[in-house]
C-alpha cells in the first residue's frame, strides 16, 4: 500500500532522513520509535507531502505519487494525519472538529455520534474546546482521525497526556481499526503500549531505520536480569560472547541456540548473581529502545 | 466536499470576533454619518442661484476693467450680459414667477452660453470666477434629466440624494479598502495557527480559495448593503423623502449623464462588489507571499497610496492609475478622471480594468500554487505552507 524509496531530507549539513526506505501494507500497525528530534515527524510530513524531500519517492498503491495536485488529492483521500492538540480551534466544540474531519473525508457526519460514544466523550464533546483538559483534547484528536476513517492514518504522539484508562481505550480502538484493514503508523514514547498492538516497530537513528522489530514472530529468546555495572565487570568473563548488556543495567543472554539442559544450567548459574528478578522472553520495545538510544 | 468546507469556514467566520467588529462597523457607519451630517442643511436652490448671480456680477466688474473695443472681450461681455439676465430670470421663476419649465429652459440656455464663452477662451474673466466646463456639463445633464422626467426643480429628495452620495463618498476609497483588508487579512494564514488540523484535506487549493473568497465576500457585502439600508431608512424618514427617481450625476465618456438614484446605487454597489472581490483576491495573494496579517494591511494600503507618492515625486506613472479605480464614488462622479487628468476613466472603463486585475490576481494565485508542485528541492526540503 505504501512504499518509501531512498527518502533523504537534509537541511544543509544536517541530515534528518538518510536514504530511508520502507514498505507497509494494509491491516498493519507500525510503531515508530526514536527520541525527540530524530525525524519521526519529518517522516510523517514526507509521507503526507507536507514536506518535499531532497531525494526519494513516496508511492501509494503501486503507482500514485505526489507529482501533481490532482494526484496529491487522490492520495489524501486515503490518508489522514493526527492533529496536534495545540492546533485545535478553541471556540469550536469537539463535535464541530469531528464533523469537519468526517465531512472532509467521508462526505457525511452520521457516524460521528457513534465514535464519540465509543470513546466516552458524550460528557464534553458538545462544549467548546477551550474548556477541555489535556487528556480530553487528545481524545478529541483521536476521535477526529477516527471520524476521517481513511485507509491509512499517521498518528504522531497519539497517547500524549492520556491516563491509563484512556490509553487502554485508544489501544483497543486502534486494534479494531487494524482489524478493519487500516494501515496505521504510530509514533509513540509509550513503548510497552506499542507491544500491545503494533505488528512492527521501526527504530529510527541517524536518519535511517536501524532496527525493525517484528512482533509475535521473533524466536530470539533471552534470559534477562538486572545487573549493576560493577557487578557486570566482575562476571562478564563468564557470560557467553553474544550476550547483551543494555543501558548499563540489563543483561540479556540469548538462549535460542541452547538445548534445555544448557538453558537450565544458565538459569541456575545466573540466579546466584542476579540482583532482582530473572525473566525469560524476547526483547521488548523498551529494551530495544534502551539498546539503541541509551548512549544518546 | 467544497460545500462542507465552505460550511466550516463560515462557522469559523461567525466565531471570529473580528468579523463581528467589521459587521457592526458596517451596520452603524452610515446611520452615524447621516445623523452627524444631516445637522448641516444642504444649500437651497434659491441660495445657490443667488450665489451664482453674485459671482456673475463680480465677473462684470472684471470685464468692465477690460478694453471693450477688443472684439474677443466684447463678445464675451455680450454673452455674459445674456447669462446675467437669464440668471436673474431663473431667480424670478423659482420665486414669485413660479415656473419650473421656464427655469429649466433658461438654465439650458445659460449652459449653452457658458460653453460658448469657454470656446472663446473666457477672455477677460479671472481664473477663479470661471465656471468649469465640468460644472456646466453637470448642470446641463441635471436639467435635461429633470425636464425629461418631469420632476420638480426643488424637492427634499434632492437632499436625500445629497446625503446618500456624501455617505458613499465617505466610505468609498481608503476607508473601504481598510475595511476589506482588515476583514480578509487572515483568510489563509489563520490556517498556519491550526496547521495540523487544516492541512491535508482532500480538496484542491483553488477550491479552498474560491470558498474563502465567497464567504468573506458575502460577509462584507451583505453587511455593507444592510448598513446602507439602515442608514437610508434613517435619512429618508428624517427628510420624508425616499424617491429613488431623482437624479445623480455620473461621469461617462468625457461627459456627464444624470441617472436616477436607484440606477446610481445599483452601479456603485456593483462596483463595490467587484472591489471586494479584487481586494480579497489581493489579500489571499499577500497571505501566500508574506504569511503575515499585518503585512496584508500595510502592503495593501501602500499600493493604494503608490500613485499619490509617484505624483508627489513628480513621476508620471499612468500604469499606477488603475489602483485608484477602487474609489468607485470618484470614478462615478468623474473626480478621479479630473484628478488623474485622464478623461477616459469612467465607470465601465474602471469596472473592466478592475475585473481584469481581479482575474490576473487569481491567475497569479493559481500559478504560485502550481509552481510549488513543480519546484525541485536543492539544498533544503520544501515545506508546503498551505
Amino acid at each position: 500500500m505504501l512504499k518509501l524509496e531512498n527518502v533523504t531530507v537534509k537541511y544543509k549539513d544536517k541530515v534528518v532522513l538518510d536514504n530511508l526506505s520502507l514498505t507497509a501494507e494494509s491491516g498493519e500497525i507500525i510503531g515508530l520509535v526514536a527520541p525527540n528530534g530524530t525525524g519521526k515527524t519529518t517522516l510523517f510530513n514526507v509521507i503526507s507531502n507536507f514536506l518535499k524531500p531532497n531525494k526519494g519517492n513516496v508511492t501509494f498503491q503501486g503507482n500514485l505519487q505526489y507529482k501533481t495536485e490532482r494526484k496529491e488529492i487522490s492520495i489524501h483521500k486515503q490518508l489522514a494525519t493526527f492533529p496536534d492538540q495545540g492546533d485545535l480551534f478553541e471556540e469550536l466544540t469537539g463535535v464541530d472538529h469531528m464533523k469537519l474531519y468526517a465531512n472532509m473525508w467521508k462526505g457525511t457526519s452520521k457516524h460521528v455520534k457513534e465514535i464519540y460514544e465509543q470513546l466516552h466523550m458524550e460528557g464534553y464533546v458538545k462544549k467548546k474546546v477551550k474548556t477541555y483538559s489535556l487528556g480530553m483534547r487528545q481524545r478529541l484528536c483521536f476521535a477526529m482521525i477516527a471520524a476521517a476513517d481513511t485507509p491509512m492514518m499517521l498518528m504522531d504522539e497519539v497517547m500524549n497526556g492520556l491516563d491509563v484508562a484512556n490509553v487502554s481505550l485508544i489501544s483497543n480502538h486502534l486494534m479494531k481499526m487494524k482489524q478493519d484493514g487500516k494501515l496505521i503508523f504510530v509514533a509513540s514514547h509509550l513503548l510497552s503500549n506499542l507491544d500491545l498492538y503494533a505488528d512492527r516497530v521501526l527504530y529510527l537513528k541517524g536518519g535511517d531505520i536501524i532496527h525493525e522489530q517484528t512482533m509475535n514472530k521473533t524466536t530470539d529468546e533471552y534470559i534477562k536480569f538486572e545487573l549493576a555495572p560493577e557487578q557486570y565487570k566482575k562476571v562478564a568473563y563468564m557470560l557467553p560472547e553474544d550476550h547483551l548488556y543494555i543501558a548499563n543495567h540489563l543483561c540479556c543472554i540469548p538462549i535460542s541456540n541452547m538445548d534445555t539442559d544448557e538453558q537450565k544450567e544458565w538459569v541456575v548459574k545466573l540466579a546466584a548473581i542476579k540482583e532482582k528478578e530473572l525473566t525469560i522472553g524476547p526483547l521488548g520495545t523498551a529494551e530495544f529502545y534502551e539498546k539503541y538510544y541509551h548512549e544518546d | 466536499m467544497f460545500w462542507k468546507f465552505t460550511l466550516f469556514e463560515t462557522k469559523l467566520l461567525l466565531k471570529n470576533r473580528k468579523s463581528w467588529f467589521v459587521a457592526v462597523f458596517l451596520l452603524v457607519i452610515f446611520a452615524l454619518f447621516f445623523m452627524y451630517y444631516s445637522q448641516d442643511e444642504p444649500v437651497s436652490l434659491k441660495d445657490k442661484k443667488r450665489a451664482e448671480t453674485n459671482t456673475s456680477y463680480a465677473v462684470f466688474e472684471y470685464l468692465d476693467l477690460q478694453r471693450h473695443d477688443l472684439p474677443e472681450v466684447a463678445e464675451v461681455y455680450n454673452y455674459h450680459t445674456q447669462i446675467q439676465s437669464l440668471l436673474g430670470m431663473q431667480l424670478w421663476y423659482i420665486g414669485n414667477g413660479d415656473d419650473s419649465d421656464q427655469y429649466i429652459e433658461n438654465g439650458l440656455e445659460i449652459n449653452k452660453l457658458r460653453l460658448t464663452v469657454h470656446e472663446l477662451g473666457n477672455d477677460g474673466i479671472p481664473e477663479h470666477l470661471i465656471v468649469t466646463k465640468e460644472d456646466i456639463l453637470k448642470e446641463d445633464a441635471l436639467l435635461h434629466y429633470i425636464k425629461d422626467n418631469n420632476l420638480p426643480i426643488e424637492s427634499d429628495s434632492f437632499a436625500t440624494n445629497h446625503y446618500i452620495t456624501n455617505a458613499l463618498a465617505m466610505i468609498s476609497g481608503l476607508l473601504f479598502l481598510v475595511i476589506v483588508l482588515i476583514s480578509g487579512n487572515e483568510m489563509l494564514i489563520y490556517e498556519q495557527r491550526h496547521q495540523s488540523v487544516m492541512k491535508g484535506f482532500p480538496l484542491s487549493f483553488m477550491s479552498k480559495i474560491y470558498s474563502k473568497i465567497m464567504i468573506y465576500f458575502t460577509h462584507v457585502y451583505s453587511f455593507l448593503l444592510l448598513g446602507f439600508l439602515v442608514g437610508s431608512i434613517y435619512v429618508a424618514n428624517k427628510f420624508q423623502a425616499s424617491e429613488f427617481s431623482f437624479p445623480v450625476l455620473v461621469y461617462k465618456n468625457e461627459n456627464f449623464i444624470a441617472l436616477s438614484t436607484g440606477q446610481y446605487l445599483f452601479y456603485i454597489f456593483l462596483g463595490f462588489g467587484l472591489v471586494i472581490l479584487l481586494l480579497l483576491s489581493l489579500s489571499i495573494l499577500l497571505n501566500m507571499l508574506f504569511k503575515n496579517a499585518f503585512a496584508n494591511i500595510l502592503i495593501g494600503l501602500g499600493f493604494f497610496i503608490l500613485p499619490d507618492i509617484a505624483t508627489a515625486a513628480g513621476i508620471h506613472a499612468p500604469f499606477l492609475h488603475p489602483i485608484k479605480y477602487i474609489d468607485m464614488y470618484k470614478v462615478l462622479s468623474g473626480d478621479l478622471a479630473t484628478t488623474l487628468g485622464n478623461g477616459s476613466i469612467d465607470y465601465w472603463n474602471a469596472m473592466a480594468t478592475l475585473g481584469i486585475i481581479t482575474l490576473v490576481l487569481i491567475g497569479i494565485i493559481y500559478a504560485v500554487n502550481k509552481f510549488a508542485y513543480q519546484r525541485v528541492p536543492k539544498n533544503v526540503p520544501l515545506e508546503k505552507a498551505f
